[in-house]
């Protein structure tokens, strides 16, 4: 914890927390990522110039359509969305901040540095060249020139970082909007941008832990060498039967559901720029809602829709056809509503309502050419070519047209000063010529095929004139960045609003609005925006600073007085900025460095624990037994490390790569434990409408989001074995890893894979699961407890039961050691002999990780449990309660995972 | 079984090919249309209409307190957004819901028409194809395997209005299999196989092209596939017998080599 700086010095943009500080942060990053993107697509325009191509290699190409695709749909046009919703959506419900604001400026700094990984993979010898879809198994090491193995693992790594900052930022935004919404504020009033985020961190939440999933998998083939997507067999690289229609599987049920987390933010944001620009409210407004609530319900049904080529059947192309068709209805609802909001209106053409009607025509156009490819037998001859090109930038980029509208909207808003309207407009003039000049074309000569810089020699005209259109169009953004760049120094000042018909309460603060946003307390008891005192901040006397635009202050209530909160934290981009330096070392890691910076980096953890916890809560036994206890600790590990590689020939010959994924893992467990001590203040909302989670804290909200996607994570993973051993056929599976001639090398196959080890560990997590319901009985029980004649406090017995839990965990995990030694080394079932080995490993894997997890959480548990935090009158157990959520959470995967991968 | 099936095609076959009225290329071509009639008309009005609004309700006239950028009117009959509202729906539901169920029959008339056609593209009923073709693609070239076991990597040579049926998968990475004058498309992915099929109305040369990206070469991933005339190949089948790979080999061989000298440059009705 540390003060805010003002905005004029470099460390308040490094330090601070606050979501409108966050958002501009996000909302500039995600420009420069825009620039990157946007420069990529330059090349293709100019390696399109001709037939045969320019400039570019075949592989050169391959990588620029690649990370032109993911810088634009991951680090540009999400993150710029999530720019406005930082700042706008507290303000719009009426909360001071994001329920966890250390938190969020983590997912900012996790966003930047992924992005800072993903532009360095082109310096790695070549960045990913598979595409953004990334089928298999092209994306594997078997089939990716070696020059690019390196770049294209960090363009993986980069993408899991990625997930991360959506994950944190997507249970942020839902705790956030459940619980913190202004007094009177039902979930169905809040404003229509809101309400677009909410649905979209509801899609982002499930839909980017399928991808994670998905990805993980994919590193496991790259990191482990195991053979989800290819065989590495003696004769070279063989694709399996199964990994290449797994992926597609995986890729696309988070594929689809992206279009629209890409779109929805956009098409909140236009739907209010239309209603203040057309001077009316918007028509059907429930329908709308309901509309967009259904199209993130059924986006999760529709995903087959990119796979009707592949070797699905007729029975399930026709429901995800259906599917399919059903989910564009909802979009007709919602243009119509816009187009008759505009009906009897007061419509002013300014900037950004000209862009709302341009992006309205682009994905008027978009949506048409996509029900094209809901036909499939259109669909047929579409795949692969320009028609689904230029289909998907009418749509994709329409949702970056109204965005850009959404600056200029909010641009006032965000600086306190009117940007100038003449180039705004002249913006939005050569941005809509260059736009249609750069993708109409395409529709025309849509035979061209994707990823292709052959064509036939009659397109060439067209190809050129996209060309031409494309530079224009980015030509224009350069006005924009003038006219925004100098317009902060213009005198054009505004106060609270300068748009007629604004409704929403980000209108009704000053511009920019000040640190806690509101002058007062808001609320919506009374039927409109009021703001109540704050008590005790001016002596709890009634105030009357009525703001303009008919918003009355002043209520009977008076709201409960503040607490402290802090804004300013320097831990969020520390633990990021851990995740540069890891994810950077672990893509040029060779397999049998691969666990090593990590393995290294437990102890350090619980040597961190202990001095940062002395630091924190005052010197204590515990710590000092913490610190002790790493050095043994890392002298065992160091004599494995040298049983393993030979510890000076390693360190002679470790590349770069090791080191820097070694000081990245340490520099993570150090600033992870100062990350856990530090106390940031974040007071429970109060006074606040919080239906349908009255009852339940911000944090343990938080905590059921977060395990509601891991559940996805878990089921991906489930859902991919269960895939691949259909394919392989469920009984031959056995038979398959037990057959030696199904192996390359002799000694590969397995013997027998008892199912002891398994049994013995249920009965562990079990266990384990019951003592952590225990620990946290003793920390609320009042009191001490007597046994006879012996006195125990209860927090002496919340540690026992704390310490137990532990020695379960760890129980585990020394016989999955002892399992896994056996299969590995003794039976020489190693991690990519065959598929079902790679699930067996990964999977379960995966799982051992989350125990690992678990236990160094249950070790800080247990520091702060002995200095004093959880138990008693004064103390809040609620974190032993939310790691018991986790711990159960984490048994429960493994009573799935025991039968499926030791009995059936 | 390629020489059989061309001959019954001369013979009580010529039925069976017969009931194949319609190509896929016919088939994407009606279809196409249709689209393109009805998706221009219903943009042309939905666009128009809402510039029209656009236009007809546009306003400008100053604020009178220089604070917003118009006047802000309560006054008249329409109910306008306020400042700290909470929100509610304007007027208009009826008309939504009008337009809504309009757009929601046009689209579902389209698709059910269009799922005919798929039913018909999927389904060939109980005609076998006249020749089977197995496509195995590879970085960065197609191999074929034709039904009586000869085998190239070179061009596919195939009759003329035969229906052609294609079994498709592939070696290392995923491709996909398209020959776009005639309309047939389909996925390459290892460890599965695929199916479509073909039928030329115009003999000629065409293009096997590679739709998805499967690495370096991807780009020139490419092949000619050659349609050669029914009088060609029937020609063809009574100098050498097809069921045989070798003498089959010979003919193609030798038609490969007279068709890059020219000699069917005036019987091909499609060129590059
Ligand atoms: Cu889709
Ligand atoms: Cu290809």
């Amino acid at each position: 914890m540390s003060d805010l700086p003002p905005r004029s010095s470099v460390k308040r943009w490094l330090v601070t927390t606050n979501h409108k500080d966050v958002g501009i942060l996000y909302l500039l990053t995600s420009v420069f990522f825009l620039v990157a993107a946007g420069v990529l697509a330059l090349l293709i325009r100019i390696q399109l110039l001709q037939s045969g191509g320019t400039i570019l290699s075949g592989v050169g190409y391959n990588q620029v359509v690649t990370a032109h695709g993911f810088i634009m749909i991951f680090w540009f046009l999400s993150p710029f969305a999530f720019g406005f919703a930082n700042y706008f959506v507290p303000l719009q419900i009426g909360a001071d901040d994001l329920a966890f604001p250390r938190l969020n400026a983590m997912s900012y700094w996790l966003y930047l540095f992924s992005g800072v990984l993903v532009l360095g993979s082109f310096f790695q010898g070549a960045t990913f060249m598979g595409g953004w879809t990334a089928y298999a198994p092209l994306n594997v090491p078997a089939y990716i020139p070696e020059f690019g193995e390196v770049g294209s693992f960090a363009t993986i790594v980069a993408l899991i970082a990625f997930v991360g900052s959506v994950t944190i930022g997507s249970v942020n935004f839902l705790t956030t909007i459940y619980r913190m919404r202004a007094k009177g504020l039902r979930m169905r009033d809040i404003p229509l941008f809101s309400i677009s985020i909410l649905v979209t961190v509801w899609m982002m939440l499930f839909a980017f832990a399928a991808y994670l999933a998905a990805l993980i998998i994919l590193s496991s083939d790259h990191l482990l060498h195991t053979s989800f997507f290819a065989l590495e067999t003696g004769s070279g690289p063989e694709a399996t039967d199964s990994g290449s229609l797994l992926w597609t599987h995986l890729f696309w049920f988070f594929g689809h559901p992206e279009v629209y987390i890409v779109f929805f933010p956009a098409l909140g944001a236009l739907a209010e720029m239309v209603q203040t620009f057309a001077g009316r409210r918007l028509v059907g407004r429930k329908w709308f809602i309901i509309s967009m609530a259904l199209v993130g319900i059924q986006s999760f049904i529709v995903w087959m829709h990119h796979m009707f080529l592949t070797s699905i059947n007729l029975e399930i192309k026709t429901v995800i056809m259906v599917t399919t068709v059903a989910i564009s209805l909802p979009f007709d609802l919602m243009v119509f509503s816009l187009i008759y909001t505009m009906i009897k209106g007061k419509i002013r053409w300014k900037t950004p309502f000209l862009f709302s009607i341009g992006s309205l025509v682009i994905f008027i156009i978009g949506g048409i050419t996509g029900v094209f490819l809901g036909a499939i037998v259109l669909d047929y001859s579409f795949r692969g070519t320009y028609w689904v090109v230029a289909h998907f930038h009418y749509v994709m980029a329409s949702s970056a047209v109204i965005l850009i509208g959404a600056v200029y909207y909010w641009y006032p808003k965000m600086t306190g000063k009117m940007y100038n309207e003449f180039l705004g407009k002249a913006h939005f003039v050569t941005s809509f010529i260059g736009f249609n000049m750069l993708y109409f074309p395409m529709f025309i000569v849509w035979e061209t095929p994707r990823r292709v810089f052959h064509y036939d020699s009659g397109f060439t005209p067209f190809h050129l004139l996209a060309t031409a259109g494309a530079f224009i169009f980015a030509g224009s953004f350069l006005i924009m960045f003038y006219n925004l760049f100098a317009s902060l120094y213009s005198d054009r000042h505004v106060d609270e609003s300068p748009w007629a018909y604004a409704s929403s309460p980000e209108w009704a603060v000053s511009s920019p609005p000040p640190l806690d946003n509101f002058p007062g307390k808001p609320s919506f008891a009374s039927g409109k925006l009021n703001f109540l005192d704050r008590a005790g901040t001016d002596g709890g006397a009634k105030s009357e600073t009525a703001t303009d635009g008919g918003v009355a202050t002043g209520d009977e209530t008076l709201a409960p007085p503040e607490e402290h909160a802090d804004h300013a934290s320097w831990w969020p981009i520390m633990v990021s900025s851990s995740v540069l330096f890891a994810g950077l070392g672990i893509s040029g890691l060779s397999v049998s460095y691969a666990v090593w910076p990590f393995a290294l980096a437990i102890p350090a953890f619980i040597g961190f624990l202990g001095v940062e916890g002395a630091r924190q809560d005052g010197f204590a036994l515990i710590h000092g037994i913490y610190v002790m206890v790493a050095f043994p600790l890392t002298v065992a590990l160091l004599i494995l490390f040298h049983l393993g590689i030979g510890i000076f020939e390693a360190v002679g010959n470790a590349s770069p790569y090791f080191w820097v994924g070694l000081i990245g893992s340490v520099w993570g467990s150090y600033t992870l434990a100062g990350f856990g001590y530090e106390s940031f203040e974040v007071p429970e909302p109060k006074m606040a409408e919080q239906w349908p989670f009255e009852s339940v804290e911000n944090t343990k909200l938080g905590m059921w989001a977060f395990i509601a996607s891991d559940i996805i994570v878990f089921g991906a993973f489930v859902g991919a074995y269960i895939f691949t051993r259909f394919e392989y056929g469920w009984e031959a599976w056995w038979h398959i890893a037990e057959d030696p001639s199904a192996h390359t090398m002799a000694g590969q196959a397995l013997e027998h894979h008892p199912v002891l080890p398994g049994l013995i560990n249920t009965y562990l997590l079990l266990a384990s699961s019951f003592t952590v319901v225990l620990a946290l009985t003793a920390a609320r029980h009042k009191g001490n407890y007597s046994l006879g004649p012996l006195t125990i406090s209860s927090r002496q017995a919340t540690l026992g039961f704390l310490g137990m839990t532990f020695m379960g965990a760890a129980g585990f995990l020394v016989n999955k050691g002892i399992e896994w030694v056996d299969l590995y080394l003794h039976q020489g079932w190693t991690f990519g002999v065959d598929v079902m080995s790679s699930t067996f490993y990964l999977t379960t894997g995966m799982h051992g990780l989350h125990v690992i997890i678990g236990m160094l959480v249950l070790l800080f548990l247990i520091a702060r449990t002995y200095t004093g935090a959880y138990v008693g009158e004064n103390e809040d157990a609620g974190t032993l309660e939310y790691f018991g959520l986790y711990w159960h959470f984490v048994d429960i995967v493994w009573l799935f995972l025991f039968p499926l991968f030791y009995i059936l | 079984m390629v020489g059989s099936g061309a001959i019954l095609t001369s013979l009580p076959g010529v039925e069976a090919v017969a009931t194949l009225s319609r190509t896929q290329v016919d088939i994407f071509s009606r279809l196409f249309l249709a689209f393109v009639v009805l998706g221009t008309t219903v943009g042309v009005v939905v666009i128009s209409y809402l510039m029209y609004n656009a236009y007809k309700y546009r306003t400008d006239a100053p604020d009178a307190d220089g604070k917003y950028d118009v006047e802000e009117e309560t006054d008249d009959d329409v109910v306008r957004p306020q400042l700290g509202e909470i929100p509610t729906s304007a007027k208009g539901g009826k008309k939504l819901f009008l337009s809504f169920g309009l757009s929601a029959v046009l689209v579902l008339g389209l698709i059910i028409y269009s799922y005919s056609l798929l039913l018909y593209v999927e389904d060939t009923g109980d005609v076998e194809p006249d020749m089977e073709v197995n496509v195995e693609g590879f970085q960065f070239a197609w191999a074929y395997e034709y039904d009586n076991g000869f085998e190239t990597t070179g061009e596919l040579v195939v009759p003329n209005e035969e229906v052609v049926g294609l079994e498709v998968s592939s070696r290392d990475v995923m491709h996909n299999f398209g020959i776009r004058g005639l309309r047939a498309k389909t996925d390459a992915m290892p460890g599965q196989t695929t199916e479509t099929w073909f039928q030329a109305d115009e003999s000629g040369e065409y293009q096997a092209i590679c739709f998805e990206l499967c690495g370096s070469g991807h780009s020139n991933m490419r092949e000619e596939v050659l349609v050669v005339p029914t009088s060609v190949w029937e020609q063809g089948q009574e100098n050498y017998n097809f069921d045989n790979p070798d003498e089959f080999e010979q003919w193609y061989d030798q038609t490969i080599d007279a068709w890059k000298n020219g000699e069917f440059d005036d019987q091909l009705e499609v060129t590059n």
